[in-house]
């Protein structure tokens, strides 16, 4: 099969799962009335507010879906790029702390009773703030390897700001903000709507701008340092832009979404599977399947049970196995 | 076994996890022989010995100032506000706060414990398999007794009595269960008398789609009042988060929430105000002073949110000086506080018009 064909076939899938997805809810409305909804918006593009259905299919269901096309596909890019960037597969975008840092910051916005906006504008700071926090670090210290230092101090900031957020924990009431932060911690696109996705959407768009432009650069990253310098590279640029443009990616998504793992670590390597390790068609087929894995597993995490499933569970639980699967039959060996 | 059947089988064990409906643990609350006071050891100290009492918890903590606030040596909560303080005259100014003991997050050390040196070390909760044995492990090592007081609405009356007679102020504890006795049998007349049976769904944390399910102690104020929570069948005893659709589906006829946070996000979202019962302007903000009225901490403060829910569900049979009399009187009898008229507004206790600025 050819790259392009691939892509091709991932792209019907997800929309296809999409379109699954959007007939799929609590609220119970039929095909038929989906179909005549969609008939009367795609006519004269309005929604009818008053229509108890109306509202949840456009306003609460696509939204939702959405939501997953958007936060499936940017983690897996920013996996995809930290991956390749770090030339390690077990490299998932919290490497650098991102994670830690937003969860301290949604942790603490929680803690102090701030509106559902502010705690997103916490997590998206704390994001960006822990990676600066690690970068510098790794620019001071006197290692001639700088993934070396960016691998150390990453852990390092991140099980700092992981012990903030456990001091935070035991300080919060446990009757009420506890169960909020658990939740915030497991992840889920329950809480969001278009405004929060519109709202994601510029900081993702500006961060895949440097991916999609420097895609073939990163191919050369693969080499060694010196070999990609005598090619001509600028290695410590651009990997700095690499970073910068993950980091944004992640800090964003993850300010609405709350922390889902595994798709970040797992999809890449599906991807890598899937076309081999050539960064100008990772990156597309990556993006594809993180949106597509995305979009089937919070459609069950919002129609299996009454309650929402927490993402992040469930995205080990279908993640995991499939993860080790491929890691025993596929890969190198062969 | 082969490395291949060894994987089907791991990859089969994975997969078929149960993922939903994990069976809770059965909760001595929940189920019969219940008991409203646990004494660990079994005996516990003589009563009147009884002069220095350690709170262990939030819950403990309105507990013991409602009963025994002049033998209080610390307070769980490590600060008191002002705001919260001027409601609770009884609690001296310098009382120290001491930190949570058991449970999830423990801040007080057992060296501590030794070093304020209690006569009696008093928390509150679900008196399951592992908080007792928690208890008689601190017990066993401090050689200081403790005692779990029942944190059921149901079981209120007689763990007052009881746990007023353990730490040796019997006509408090009588006092304080003969009105939890009245007001309980009060409100269910009232109950009684109005068929109204609302749909009630709790919107807890800012976004306002965390909820309490069925049977969970945070929704007890609700399944009491004679009204049905709508996430009630959802799952077992605890919380969740639910989606937005989950709501709309539900379209439960009031909505009650504690956070202010939920509160004023609603009055400008345009899928919470699609919702019936924001529109019917059936959505209330619980008062949360001294403690919160509906939950957090889920202790004996619950009977004002009994009180406050059963005025929302069944207003037409719940005049308004009935209202203002018990809860009154419970601020009096409980927290030593004289409610004003000022006061009442402050602590925004009224039901009328707040589904709307």
């Amino acid at each position: 099969m050819s790259n392009r064909s691939r892509i091709l076939l991932l792209l019907g899938l997800l929309i296809l799962a999409s379109l699954v997805s959007l007939l799929v809810g609590q609220h119970d409305i039929s095909p038929a009335t989906i179909v005549r909804s969609m008939g009367r918006s795609l006519a004269d593009l309005g929604v009818d507010m008053s229509s108890g259905d109306d509202v949840v299919l456009w306003k609460i269901r696509l939204p939702r879906i959405l939501a997953a096309v958007v936060v499936g596909a940017a983690l897996s890019v920013a996996g995809t790029a930290y991956q390749g960037m770090f030339r390690n597969p077990l490299v998932s975008p919290d490497i650098l702390g991102v994670s830690a840092g937003a969860g301290l910051g949604a942790v603490l916005a929680i803690y102090l009773d701030f509106s559902v906006r502010v705690t997103q504008l916490f997590a998206f700071s704390g994001g960006l703030l822990a990676v600066t926090l690690v970068c510098a670090v790794a620019w001071c210290a006197r290692t001639r390897s700088l993934i070396l230092a960016l691998v150390l101090s990453g852990v390092a900031v991140g099980s700092l700001f992981a012990s903030g957020i456990s001091l935070i924990k035991i300080l919060s009431d446990p009757h009420s903000q506890l169960s909020s932060i658990t939740f915030w911690l497991l992840g889920g696109l329950n809480t969001i709507g278009a405004d929060d996705v519109l709202g994601a959407l510029p900081w993702i768009t500006l961060a895949l701008a440097p991916l999609v432009l420097l895609r073939w650069r990163m191919n050369l990253l693969s080499f060694e340092d010196d070999e990609a310098r005598a090619m001509g590279v600028d290695v410590t640029r651009t990997r700095i832009a690499f970073i910068v443009a993950a980091t944004l990616m992640t800090s964003a998504v993850v300010a609405i979404s709350g922390v889902i793992g595994w798709v970040g670590l797992v999809v890449p390597h599906m991807a890598r599977f899937l076309t081999g390790p050539d960064f100008r068609i990772l990156l597309p087929v990556s993006m594809l399947s993180g949106a597509l894995f995305l979009v089937v597993t919070d459609t069950a995490a919002r129609t299996v049970a009454p309650v929402e499933i927490p993402l992040g569970i469930l995205t080990a639980f279908i993640g995991v196995p499939f993860f080790l699967v491929l890691l025993v039959r596929g890969g190198d060996r062969r | 076994m082969d490395r291949r059947a060894f994987l089907s089988l791991s990859g089969a064990l994975l997969t078929s996890l149960p993922l939903l409906h994990w069976p809770a643990p059965a909760r001595a609350g929940t189920g019969g022989g219940t008991r409203a006071v646990t004494p660990i050891p079994a005996h516990g100290p003589p009563p009147e010995t009884v002069r220095r009492i350690l709170s262990a918890g939030p819950v403990a903590d309105v507990l013991l100032v409602s009963l025994a606030p002049e033998k209080l040596i610390g307070l769980s909560s490590l600060d008191m506000p002002p705001w919260r303080r001027k409601y609770l005259p009884r609690i001296p100014r310098d009382l120290p706060g001491t930190g949570r003991l058991a449970g999830r997050g423990s801040t007080l050390s057992l060296e501590r414990i030794v070093a304020l040196r209690p006569d009696i070390v008093v928390d509150a909760g679900d008196a399951d398999t592992h908080f007792i044995s928690t208890l008689e492990q601190i017990a066993g090592r401090t050689g200081i007794p403790c005692v779990i007081a029942s944190g059921r609405l149901p079981d209120m009356a007689a763990m007052l009595r009881d746990l007023g007679e353990r730490l040796g102020v019997p006509e408090r504890g009588q006092a304080l269960a003969d009105f939890t006795q009245s007001t309980l049998a009060h409100l269910a007349g009232i109950r009684e008398r109005s068929r109204e049976r609302p749909r009630v769904y709790l919107a807890r944390s800012a976004s306002g789609l965390e909820t309490a399910l069925g049977g969970s102690i945070h929704a007890e104020a609700i399944e009491h009042c004679g009204a049905i929570n709508v996430a009630a069948h959802a799952g077992q005893a605890r919380l969740a988060r639910v989606s937005m659709e989950q709501l709309v589906a539900w379209a439960p006829d009031i909505i009650v929430t504690q956070s202010e946070a939920f509160f004023q996000a609603a009055q400008t979202n345009p899928l919470f105000q699609a919702l019936p019962a924001v529109k019917q302007n059936r959505l209330y903000l619980s008062p949360s002073l001294p403690w919160g009225w509906l939950e957090s901490p889920p202790g004996i403060n619950r009977l004002l949110g009994l009180i406050w829910m059963t005025r929302i569900a069944h207003g037409a049979e719940f005049p308004d000086d009935d209202y203002t009399a018990l809860l009154t009187a419970f601020f009096r009898l409980f927290y030593g506080c004289i409610l004003t008229d000022r006061d009442l507004a402050d602590l925004n206790a009224g039901v009328g018009a707040r589904g709307h600025e």
